[in-house]
Order: structure tokens, then sequence, then C-alpha cells
């Protein structure tokens, strides 16, 4: 859930709570009070009434409104209370509630009991008027408020988000730089990032430096070694035993040379190191590739079917190169002699395929590094990891499948 | 020919120097870039072999040079790096052919030759070897005056063995130079026998002598006895 949702959530609930149980109070509040002013003026009129008996004076209204003083001679109940009577003024509602008084008080005839009374009808109108006013006045309040939060968390959040969204397209190989802000904890939180950053820049850096200088590192001396061995082959006189020695020191220098280079172009793609791109031709790509390996694929005999087409696909030349060369190299070297090797070009997709054997493991398998069907093979095995790398950075689909019945092993890739 | 080779790792420049002298050439060295421009300053060359990472400068800027000096040296650069813009930047500037260290030293000959070619000639060059002769422009082949046709690879590995003479070459080295690059297509390079096999016998058809060895196990060699 997001921050400023959660909060809002919150403080919505807060202030429903805090309005309810104000409107319960404020009717609360005002029933007591309009009461209480009734109370007052029902003790103020028995007061008069009472000065008036005792002066001799009479006060019943013989008008019979509920609301005219009655005196009795029974003795009744003194003190306050509420009752009902009957409403004179609105048929529809025959009984209305009253508020009663009745003293006692001795008069010249003897004690008598006198009753004022009055209407609470009255004071729940001017409660509800009040409640009518009162409760929009606060709730159109609350409204306001509950926007101003919003609008207010909204604007305070802005650099957080703006953040977030930063941190989010963030690769760790530069620093990062930050909007400035006012705010302390945001001023802090984005210091310790771009430091963070920083970091992390320098760690890349210094990997990467290091990868290069360990590549240079390592190649001189194979260079070296390549090229004394290959001077030695030339020593003229060079015993016949020592040959095939030769030789396979030289088979050995170049599988790692292979190695190593397989290793490096992974490490380069990885690193991001590929940037330029250009509209390559991969069915050109793959036309070249077959011409230079003529010979190979004469030697073992392979039925090559692979119609010429167009396939444009925007990407580094050297990678495209490195991507058709390593998938026709696969097909040709693990096609059995004899076998076929198609490459069908179709909108948007390249399809290798090549007879071959059952594989040892599931072929999605064969996309891990240094992982091939033959162990001793001198290949490194590191074609397929090479496809799926750059695959990976340009966001192609890669697939590979092993028909059985054709026994045909065939890699897709969707560009 | 006067070469001049600026690598400034030790033992590869004397493999280097060797290989280079075996083949005929004149050369001269500088172990790094304060020497080398010195000498590009001072000397003419026929060919400038550039190693573009040297410990006090870049192998860019001493093509940058050579160019701006209007000089008429042929430029090899060649890179350990592997970076492809590195490169395009040479061949940018105005160096006429690349190598990737690490190289096979047969590889070097056979694109030395045909920068020497391009540059000394303007292309209009021949080459004899024995009862061979060669017009690289044409593409053209005759054997004791007769000509030979042969398809574009067999012409390739002919000028690729004549660009050799008198070395050994392995057949790594030859499998390499015929597909391009390391040959990962292929488990042997067997490949090549069938391949030397037909080049020969279109050469024996014309009645030219056998004069490419096999050496079993190692590789051919281009025979000058």
């Amino acid at each position: 859930m997001k921050l400023l949702t959660q909060q809002n959530r919150f403080y919505l609930v807060g202030t429903l709570l805090l309005f309810a149980l104000g409107s319960v109070g404020l009717y609360a509040v005002l029933g007591y009070e309009f009461r209480h002013e009734v109370d007052q003026d029902l003790r103020a009129e028995a007061r008069l009434l009472t000065a008036r008996l005792r002066a001799g004076q009479t006060v019943a209204d013989a008008d019979g409104l509920p609301t005219s003083p009655t005196l009795s001679a029974h003795p009744g109940l003194s003190g306050l209370r509420d009752t009902l009577l009957v409403n004179p003024y609105d048929s529809a509602h025959p009984l209305a509630p009253y508020r009663a008084l009745t003293v006692r008080v001795i008069t010249a005839a003897g004690p008598r009991w006198l009753t004022v009374r009055r209407s609470l009808l009255e004071a729940e109108d001017a409660r509800e008027i009040t409640l009518g006013v009162m409760l929009p006045l606060m709730g159109g309040l609350l409204v306001a408020l509950l926007g101003l939060n919003r609008w207010l968390s909204r604007r305070v959040w802005r650099p957080l988000n703006q953040t977030v969204a930063q941190l989010r397209d963030y690769d760790g190989h530069r620093p990062l730089a930050l909007a400035p802000t006012d705010i302390d904890e945001f001023a802090i939180l984005h210091r310790t990032l771009e430091e963070m950053s920083q970091r992390l820049g320098h760690e890349y850096e210094a990997l990467r430096e290091f990868t290069e200088n360990a590549a240079h590192e390592t190649r001189t001396p194979l260079a070296i070694l390549q090229a004394r061995l290959e001077q030695l082959v030339q020593v003229p006189g060079l015993p016949l035993p020592a040959r095939p020695l030769l030789v396979d020191a030289l088979g050995g220098v170049s599988r790692l040379l292979r190695l190593y280079q397989g290793l490096t172009l992974l490490s380069k793609i990885e690193n991001g190191q590929f940037a330029g791109q250009q509209l390559v031709d991969l069915g050109a790509l793959v036309v070249a590739r077959f011409t230079q390996l003529e010979e190979v694929i004469a030697d073992k005999q392979l039925q090559v079917n692979a119609p010429s087409a167009a396939l444009w696909v925007s990407m580094h030349p050297a990678l495209a190169e490195s991507l058709v060369h390593n998938l026709l190299n696969n097909a040709v070297r693990h096609g059995l002699p004899g076998g076929q090797v198609a490459v069908m070009i179709s909108e948007r997709k390249l399809v290798v395929s090549n007879t071959g054997m059952v594989p040892e493991a599931a072929p999605e398998l064969f996309f891990q590094r240094f992982r091939k069907n033959d162990a001793a093979s001198a290949s490194p095995g590191l074609g397929l990891s090479i496809v799926q790398q750059i695959a990976r950075l340009y966001g192609f689909d890669v697939s590979y499948i092993f028909e059985s019945a054709a026994s045909l092993h065939v890699l897709t890739v969707k560009v | 020919m006067k070469l001049l080779l600026v690598e400034d790792e030790a033992s590869l420049r004397r493999t280097l120097v060797d290989a280079l002298r075996q083949g005929g050439y004149v050369v001269e060295v500088a172990a790094d870039f304060a020497q080398a421009y010195e000498k590009i300053k001072l000397y003419q060359y026929d060919a400038v072999l550039v190693d573009l990472t040297l410990p006090d400068g870049d192998g860019l800027d001493l093509v940058r040079a050579l160019k701006s000096d209007g000089s008429a040296a042929g430029v090899l650069v060649i890179t350990a790096r592997d970076g492809l813009d590195d490169r395009v930047q040479g061949l940018d500037l105005g160096a006429d052919d690349y190598l990737v260290k690490p190289f096979h030293l047969s590889e070097l000959n056979a694109r030395l030759r045909a920068l020497l070619r391009r540059r000394q000639f303007g292309g209009q060059h021949h080459i004899v070897f024995r009862d061979l002769l060669v017009w690289p422009e044409q593409k053209e082949v005759l054997v004791k005056g007769e000509p030979l046709i042969l398809t574009r690879k067999e012409y390739d590995l002919l000028l690729y063995l004549l660009a050799n003479p008198g070395r050994v070459l392995t057949k790594e080295a030859v499998a390499e130079h015929l597909c391009g690059d390391q040959v990962d297509a292929a488990d042997s390079f067997d490949f090549i026998y069938s391949h030397m096999k037909n080049l020969r016998k279109k050469l024996q058809e014309k009645g030219a002598d056998d004069y490419i060895r096999t050496l079993y196990g190692v590789g051919y060699k281009l025979s000058t006895d």
C-alpha cells in the first residue's frame, strides 16, 4: 500500500470517529442545556405564582391550555418531572412532551398544589436547528481538513517519490545526483544515498579496471607462449617426436585463449560495455559465416538449407556477429556428419536447427556456462551462454528444444 | 623492406622481431611511446606495426602522428584490447589493417604482405614463386605461364602459403585463416586436409612442382628448397 493511501486511510477513519463522537456529544450537551433552561423558567414562574397566591391573588387560568398553571387541593408529588400531555396545537401528534413543576403552597385556604408546565417541543426544535447548522459545518470543515492533509502530504512526500523513481532506474555504475530538497530528513537521505552510490560507482570502476587489467595481463603471456611455440615449430631439424608435443602445447594455449575470450566477452556484455547500436542484417551475417565455414561443412558432408533473407536488427555489430557465429558454430559443430543444418529467417525470428544426437540433459541446461554434451570436447562450452547473454541484453527471446521425432536440435531467437 | 615494431612486451617483441627478420624484413623496434614517436619523426619506414596499449601513451596517437606527417608507411594496428571501438577508431585514423592479440605469426606475415603490396605498388605487383606467378590485383594465377582456375578459398589459401615461404604453418593457423576466427565450429582441423589436397591437385595438374609439404600431425609448409 502506498504511504499516502495508508496515511489518508488512517486520517479518514480518525476523522469519521471524531465526527461521530462530536455529534453525539453535541446532541447530549444541547439536550441538557435546553432542559436546564426550561427548568429555570419553571422555577421562576412557580416562585412568582407562589408569591401571588400567598398574597391572596388567583393564578389559575381557565383557558384549559396545557401550559396554564393549575392549582389543586389534592396532594400531589412535589418536584420536576417529564410528562406527556394532550397537544391541542397539532392533531398529528396528539401527545406532546412537557416538563412540569409542582410546588406546595400554603394559602389562606390551606395547602394547595401548584403545577406549572412548559412544552419541551420548543427545546427539541431548537436543538434540531442548532444541530442542523452545526453538523454540516463540522462535516465541511473535516472534509476540507482531509483535502488539505492530502495535498500537504503529497507535497511533502514528493521528493521521496522522485528519489524512489531515480533509484529504480539506478544501474549501480555512476554516482547518483538527486534533486536538492529543503526538508532535513530527505536531505540526509539524499546525502546518504549519494555517498553510497559514489562508493558503488568506485567499486564498479575498480572491478572493471581490474577485469581489464587482468585480461590484458593474461592475454599477453598467452600471446607470448603462442608465438614462442610457433617459432619453436620453425626450428630446423626439430626431432620428430617433439612435434606432437609442441602441437599439443599449442592446442592447449588456444583452448585457454578461447576460454579467456569467451569469459571476457560475457563479462563485457554483463557490464554493459557494448553501448552503440546500429541496424545490422543478421541474414547477411548468416550467409557470410556459412561461406567462412564452407570447408568444415564440406568435410562433415552437412546439407545446408539456408534460404537467404534479411533480418534487420538494431544492435552492436560485434554482438550481432558473435550471436550469429555462436549459433552457426554450434549447429555445424554438433550436427551429425551427413546430417542437416538449416537456418530459417521469418518475420522477427531466426531459427537455427541441426540433426544431432539425443542430448544428455534438458536442452535449456546448455545455456549454462561450461555446460557441454561431450565433456572431453575442446570447446569451452560458452557459446550458448554468450547467445543467451546477448539476447538478454537486447530483450530477445531464446529457446532451445529437441524434436526427438526428427532428432532435430532447434534454437529460436525472437528479435 | 624496413619496418618499425612498437611493442612494449619484451618477450613478444623478441619473438616478433625474430619472425619478421626470418621473413626478410629489416626490423627496428620501439619499446614505448616516446621511442616510437622519436623514430617515426626521424626515419622513414615501409610499414609500422603499432601495439595500441603502451605504458606511456596511446598507440592511436602514433597513428595520428604518422598520418598528419603524410607518411607513406603502411600502418598495422595490433591491439590487445578486444574493444571493437579501438579497431574501428584505428582504421578511421588511417591504419591499413588490424590484428587482435594473440595472432599467429603466419597471419601477421600474410597481412603484412598484403598491406605492403597495396601501399608500395598500388596493387600492380606480382608474386613469383618458382614456377608460379600471381597477380594479386587481378586475382590471377599462372603456372608456367598457363592460367590456373582456383576457387576464392583456394586462391586465398595459396596467397597465405606464398606469404609464408619456408614457414611451418600449423593446421590451426591455416584453419583460423580460412574461417576468420577461432574455429569453434569444428572438433578438429582435419577439414583443411581435403581443402589443401584440392589445391595441390590443381597445381600438379598444371605441372607445377609439389612444393606444398605436409608435416604429419603439425601442418603444412611451402618448401623453398
